[in-house]
């Protein structure tokens, strides 16, 4: 059977490593980026991961701009997305809600992460 | 039984007077004395018993003793014989008779009756003596023995042991009256002062009467002896009343002056001989009524008639001075009695008010002046009731002259009685030594006398006004305030030349000294009602800069106020980082606020000798009271015109918004210049005072203080926000590498979970990353608890209500953390009520708990913990009681600000966060904490949260 595979979009590359290094111990195929634009384009390549975990606060392209460029494609709007963010309080977003499937908070509880994993990932065609 | 009881049973014929001859004692033989003839002085026969009497009050006068012999009865045969003596001494007199027909018996009965005398003695400190010349032994009665505190058994009585016991300084007078006595065959009476043997002195009067054998000569003497130390006490205290009474009257301020039955003066002190013009000796031994005139007199005698009556009074009587002048006085006087009641004489205490009833026509006056002016009348029309006061006091014109304001000139004050051309003619009068009387004594602050104003001593100028005027004399009196400053002068003019009488200057310096009162009254008066509307300014602008801590408001306040009180317009500038002063407000009359915009390209040249540069160089407020229009052009030799400029713009601005007076007040803080007020007056009336001075240094300290506090606030505000972002920032830059650690951390412990390792890695790395994990708990909770704090700041801090069982919420979190952090137990559920619901952010509430639970962990001393979770008045009710170290200090509840603690953080870590936290919390759910904490007894914490 064909690993389950996640899009890791961070721009800090410890949380990048760990947060990699733990799914991929549970099992998954991890693919990461540092920042939206580079999440983007490794989407241009099938095959596609059944879940996307997304910082909000990165550079070059962030974590808003990244959901809005994804909404556009009907293929890729389709992937479900999990914000984990530091800044879940945040004015910024309560001013930009995101469209997303949910919300972890850093520093993230591992335990949490893969049920909510499990319970969100979604492999789309 | 009492002394005169005892006396009336003797058989001695005695009789007792006291000073002033009243019968003290009278022994029955006396009064069964028969009518008596016989011949003790020639115009005392017959002999009955009041002449016995009458005798007795002459020897007392005399103070000589007197011996005679009187009879008794009709015929030769049956006539009974007496022999009398009278011993006076200061004490009275004692009489005694012996019935000479027989003496012998007589005698015989006396020693009978001794016993009953004895009782007498006692009674009245009286002990009885016995001299035997011949072998000289002396008897004393017991009650002698009494009064010299002896006994029979201590002292064998005898003459010369007696003088051992008089005192000292009275002992050879004593000897020497009784040896004059013995040698002219004659009775004695002396004071003497005696040691008794417990060594207190008393004070004795002893009578000696001798004895006579068939031959007439002495053979002893028998004698009394008494007590009388109260008595000589009681005089002492008298003469030292006397003393005192003697010093008042001479020392009196009023007179005193005493006159016996006759209406002849006795005693007069020296005050009221003063009154009258006279020296005490001039007027004792004349009545009364010749110091008075015809009228006073006839008062005089109906007022005596009530004095004989018993009856005093206070009386106003005119008396005739030595030199004939009536004097005006007061008199209180009573009636005296001697010791028989009889009228005696009258005591009058005599006040002078000459000068009181003059200056009850100037005071009259003053009063008038004051209703005028409490009544919102005018100075000048208020000064004209002084005016007509001196004018009646004397025949002549009045006329108040004020120094001016700038006190060069004399301005008209009041003249009512002179011509108007006349006032206008010696208005604004120049004040110096050769101006008119007026000008002169304002200038020397002495009375100037011109005694004829056509003399040619006179100034051409005046003698010329006063020709003019039909004026012959002037005399000027300078008013003056109690500093000696001169407010004005009060002047009388009459029509011939005249020269002042003493009297004539008193009344001038009586009416010049209720005018200096009144004049100075009515500046306290304008003052008071001044330094009541600044006092009222003051208070306005604080409150109107104490309204706000808005930098830019209050700047733009400031100005506005002070022209609302004291300005007509008003500039306020402050000093740039160039230090250059930069108008930023102005204030002013509407037509004057269109000028103010052509101000704000003006920079005053900091180097300027006036204005603000200077105030604000030398941090000293500038007064400028007086400016005249070509003080606003440059000054011809320096180019600086008053204002502090030289540009003739900014002249020309001066001008058209009107200067005629001005303030630059330097506006300090902490010392340091940070701007200047330019407080103008643009009106004729207004010209600014010292007074005005310190009000608008009151305000621009007022003002600097408002500045100061509003750039404190600006400058707090920042940094609290510079504090709150940093907190924020801090605590999420935090959550990242946090996130990294706890997922290593995390990843390791599931990787041990699932065996990744060989067996032996396993065993060694295991206790480190369990050791690993509580740490980043802890951490975690120091980070959220940063990220609260920054929520709090920033009203981010909402909660999410959700309807829930808190009773079992609250009870899992006690046994979870009972799991976690208390393996010994400490922590006690006391009280617990189950199915509370209610709607609340359940996991705040819990943090709540936890936070208690923890803090009681920390300090609680590993003593039970008590948690009582329940519900009282439709409230929730969490509490937390520990045995702990307790909240020392006077304000345990400083524990619920935020970075506080209980305790140094050298015992006990944390960030001080969690009970503010914890408190919000509750608060933002509408409860609040209750905290008993005894230091060392332990606290409690108590939660309660409406339902």
């Amino acid at each position: 059977m064909e690993q389950k595979r996640i899009l890791i979009i961070d721009d800090n590359d410890q949380i990048r490593e760990i947060m990699k290094l733990t799914l991929e111990y549970e099992g998954y195929k991890i693919l990461t980026a540092a920042n939206g634009q580079d999440g983007l384009d490794l989407l241009g390549e099938p095959p596609r991961p059944g879940l996307i975990l997304l910082d909000l606060m990165m550079p070059v392209m962030n974590g808003w701009e990244f959901i809005a460029e994804i909404n556009k494609d009907q293929d890729l709007k389709k992937i479900p997305v999990l914000v984990v963010s530091a800044y879940l309080e945040s004015e910024d977003l309560e001013k930009s809600p995101v469209d997303c499937c949910g919300f972890l908070e850093k520093p993230v509880d591992m335990q949490l992460l893969n049920q909510q994993i499990a319970l969100h990932y979604r492999e789309v065609p | 039984m009492n002394f005169q009881e005892t006396f009336k049973l003797t058989s001695g014929i005695y009789l007792f007077l006291n000073r002033v001859g009243e019968v003290v004692h009278a022994s029955s033989a006396f009064r069964k004395l028969p009518e008596l003839t016989g011949h003790p002085t020639a115009d005392l026969v017959p002999l009955c018993k009041a002449s016995l009497l009458e005798v007795c009050r002459r020897v007392y006068g005399s103070q000589e003793n007197l011996l005679f012999e009187a009879q008794a009865g009709p015929g030769a045969g049956t006539r009974k014989h007496f022999q009398f003596e009278a011993i006076p001494s200061r004490e009275g007199v004692m009489l005694v008779g012996l019935e000479t027909t027989n003496r012998a018996r007589e005698i015989e009965k006396l020693r009978r009756n001794e016993r009953l005398l004895s009782d007498a003695q006692k009674t009245a400190k009286v002990g009885i003596w016995e001299w035997s010349l011949a072998d000289q032994r002396v008897e004393w009665s017991p009650q002698l023995y009494e009064i010299y505190g002896l006994t029979p058994e201590m002292y064998e009585p005898s003459f010369e042991g007696y003088l051992s016991l008089v005192a000292e300084e009275d002992r050879d007078r004593v000897r020497e009256v009784i040896g004059r006595a013995i040698s002219e065959k004659s009775s004695f009476s002396h004071d003497e002062k005696v040691l008794r043997a417990d060594g207190s002195l008393r004070h004795l009067h002893t009578w000696g009467h001798p004895e006579l054998d068939a031959s007439g000569e002495v053979t002893g003497y028998i004698g009394i002896c008494q007590d009388i130390t109260d008595r000589v006490r009681m005089e002492m205290k008298a003469h030292e009343a006397f003393q005192l009474y003697r010093q008042i009257f001479e020392t009196a301020e009023e007179g005193i002056w005493i006159i016996d039955r006759n209406n002849v003066t006795t005693h007069v002190n020296k005050k009221m001989a003063r009154i009258l013009g006279y020296q005490p000796a001039e007027m004792i031994g004349k009545t009364h009524f010749e110091f008075m005139d015809r009228e006073s007199r006839e008062r005089t005698q109906k007022n005596m008639q009530k004095r004989r009556l018993g009856i005093g009074e206070q009386i106003e009587m005119d008396l005739r001075h030595k030199s004939g002048d009536k004097v005006w006085t007061i008199i209180g006087s009573s009636p005296l009695f001697d010791r028989d009641g009889a009228y005696s004489g009258a005591v009058g205490m005599v006040s002078d008010i000459s000068r009181r009833v003059r200056s009850e026509v100037l005071l009259e006056a003053q009063k008038n002046v004051f209703e005028i002016l409490i009544n919102g009348g005018n100075l000048n029309l208020a000064l004209n009731d002084i005016v007509f006061a001196l004018e009646k006091l004397m025949d002549g014109r009045a006329s108040i002259l004020l120094v001016s304001e700038k006190g060069d000139r004399l301005r008209m004050g009041a003249a009512p009685s002179l011509p108007r051309s006349f006032s206008e003619a010696i208005d604004g009068m120049g004040i110096g030594p050769d101006e008119g009387a007026c000008g002169a004594a304002a200038h020397s602050k002495e009375v100037v006398i011109l005694p004829d104003l056509r003399s040619e001593e006179v100034r051409p100028r005046y003698r010329k006004i006063a020709q003019e005027f039909g004026l012959g004399a002037c005399w000027s009196s300078p008013i003056l305030t109690l500093n000696d400053d001169c407010l004005g002068t009060f002047a009388i003019y009459f029509t011939e030349p005249k020269s002042p009488s003493e009297r004539d200057l008193e009344i001038v310096r009586d009416a010049t000294a209720v005018a200096a009162v009144t004049i100075e009254y009515i500046k306290l008066f304008r003052k008071e009602h001044k330094s009541r509307k600044n006092g009222k300014l003051l208070a306005d602008a604080r409150k109107v800069l104490g309204s706000s801590i808005d930098y830019e408001y209050i700047l733009k306040k400031i100005p506005e106020v002070i022209v609302s009180y004291v300005a007509d317009w008003c500039m306020l500038t402050v000093i740039d980082e160039e230090g250059a002063l930069v108008p930023i407000g102005g204030a002013g009359e509407p037509e004057q606020m269109k000028y103010f915009g052509e101000l704000k390209g003006y920079r005053p040249d900091m180097t300027a000798p006036e204005g603000m540069p200077k105030a604000v160089r030398t941090g000293l407020p500038q007064l400028y009271p007086f400016i005249t229009p070509d003080q606003l052009e440059p000054d011809p030799s320096t180019g600086w015109a008053i204002i502090g400029t030289r540009d003739p713009k900014y002249l020309e601005l001066a001008k058209r918004l009107g200067l005629t007076s001005y303030m630059a007040v330097p506006i300090l803080v902490r010392h340091r210049p940070v701007g200047a007020l330019f407080i103008a007056s643009s009106r004729s009336d207004r010209h600014y005072t010292p007074e005005d001075l310190e009000v608008a240094m009151e305000l621009a300290h007022s003002c600097g203080m408002a500045m100061d506090n509003a750039r404190l606030y600006k400058e707090a505000k920042s940094a609290v926000k510079a504090r709150e972002e940093f907190i924020s920032v801090a605590s999420h830059e935090l959550r990242t590498p946090l996130t990294s650690l706890k997922g290593r951390a995390d990843l390791l412990a599931t990787m041990l979970e699932r065996n990744a390792f060989p067996k032996e890695v396993t065993q060694k790395l295991s206790p480190i990353i369990k050791g690993l994990q509580p740490d980043l708990e802890n951490f975690a909770g120091l980070v959220e608890s940063l990220l609260d704090v920054s929520r709090l700041g920033s009203a981010r801090f909402f909660l999410k209500r959700h309807v829930v069982d808190i009773s079992r919420v609250l009870l899992e979190t006690v046994e979870k953390l009972k799991g976690d952090l208390d393996p010994q137990g400490t922590i006690v559920v006391k009280k617990f009520d189950p199915d509370i619901v209610a709607s609340v952010d359940q996991l705040r509430i819990k943090q709540v708990l936890i936070n208690l639970l923890t803090n009681a962990l920390k300090f609680g001393k590993g003593a039970p913990i008590e948690v009582e979770i329940f519900q009282e008045n439709s409230e929730l009710q969490l509490a937390v009681r520990d045995q702990g170290i307790g909240i020392s200090g006077k304000d345990p509840r400083r524990v619920f600000r935020p970075f506080e603690r209980a305790v140094s953080e050298r015992n006990f870590g944390g960030l001080g966060l969690g009970l503010y936290i914890s408190n919000q919390i509750v608060e933002g759910h509408g409860g609040r904490f209750e905290l008993e904490s005894v230091p060392g007894k332990g606290s409690t914490f108590r939660a309660i949260i409406p339902l």
